[in-house]
């Protein structure tokens, strides 16, 4: 896939665990770890919205487009 | 329990019950000896009055071609009590449920096809011990009858497929959605 989630290096820079976040976003695990290793589909802008917010950053430092 | 685990249900059973009546229907014609004649009157007067003048060896052979629409029937039976199964624990859109959909377009295809043949063949064999001149072999295919409903049946098997393949595929991307 041509779009690579950051999620896991945002949360590795802010020692923050999988557990913990998804309590923070109110998301279950399950669905961060979807996210986390890349098998989603699609992400819903409420979801970006709550992340961007609790890790303080852009959608753009989450998701990133590659060529390959 | 929803709506459609309610009709999972009945549908399942219904579908037991009328297996086990077609089975009867099937055999008791042709096997008259073993069952009781109480029984006789649920069939048409003319079947059994042609199986009561058959030899065995036509019975059996009828009984043999009446068997083979009737493990088509099973067939069909035992896939939609699966597919039932899978609707009662809630699994609509999957790729089993296509595969079980699938499987009953090709039962209904084989029945659509076979039935023209079933009654050629009942026709023969019933008249077989008939003199020269008065057996009879017919074929009807004809729109609007029995014929065309299976195919059309078929037919609506192999769209309700296709629509759980394609449901199965949204479903798949929804629980990727985060």
């Amino acid at each position: 896939m041509n779009i690579i989630v950051r999620l896991d290096e945002l949360m590795a820079r802010r020692k923050l665990r999988l557990n913990e976040l998804a309590q923070r976003v109110d998301l279950t695990e399950a669905n961060l770890s979807i996210l986390k290793t890349g098998k989603a589909k699609a992400i819903r802008f409420s979801t970006l919205q709550v992340l961007c917010k609790e890790l303080n950053c852009q959608p753009g430092d989450l998701l990133e487009y590659t060529n390959e | 329990m929803n709506t459609i685990q309610r009709y999972a249900k009945i549908l399942t059973s219904m579908s037991i019950v009328f297996a086990v009546l077609v089975v009867i229907g099937t055999c008791a014609p042709w096997l008259h000896e073993l069952f009781p004649a109480a029984l006789w009157k649920f069939f048409p007067s003319n079947t059994i009055q042609d199986a009561l003048l058959m030899p065995l060896s036509h019975r059996l052979m009828a009984l043999f071609v009446s068997c083979i629409s009737l493990a088509i029937l099973c067939r069909g039976i035992i896939v939609f009590n699966r597919l039932m199964q899978s609707f009662y624990q809630g699994e609509l859109f999957s790729q089993a449920t296509a595969q079980q959909l699938h499987t009953l377009s090709k039962v209904a295809l084989a029945w659509a096809v076979y039935t023209p043949i079933q009654s050629t063949l009942l026709g023969l064999i019933t008249t077989l011990h008939h003199g020269i001149g008065k057996k009879m072999i017919t074929l009807s295919i004809s729109f609007g009858t029995h014929d065309m409903i299976n195919l059309m049946v078929f037919g609506a098997f192999v769209l309700a497929t296709g629509l759980i393949q394609e449901g199965s595929k949204l479903k798949q991307e929804q629980d990727l959605t985060v």
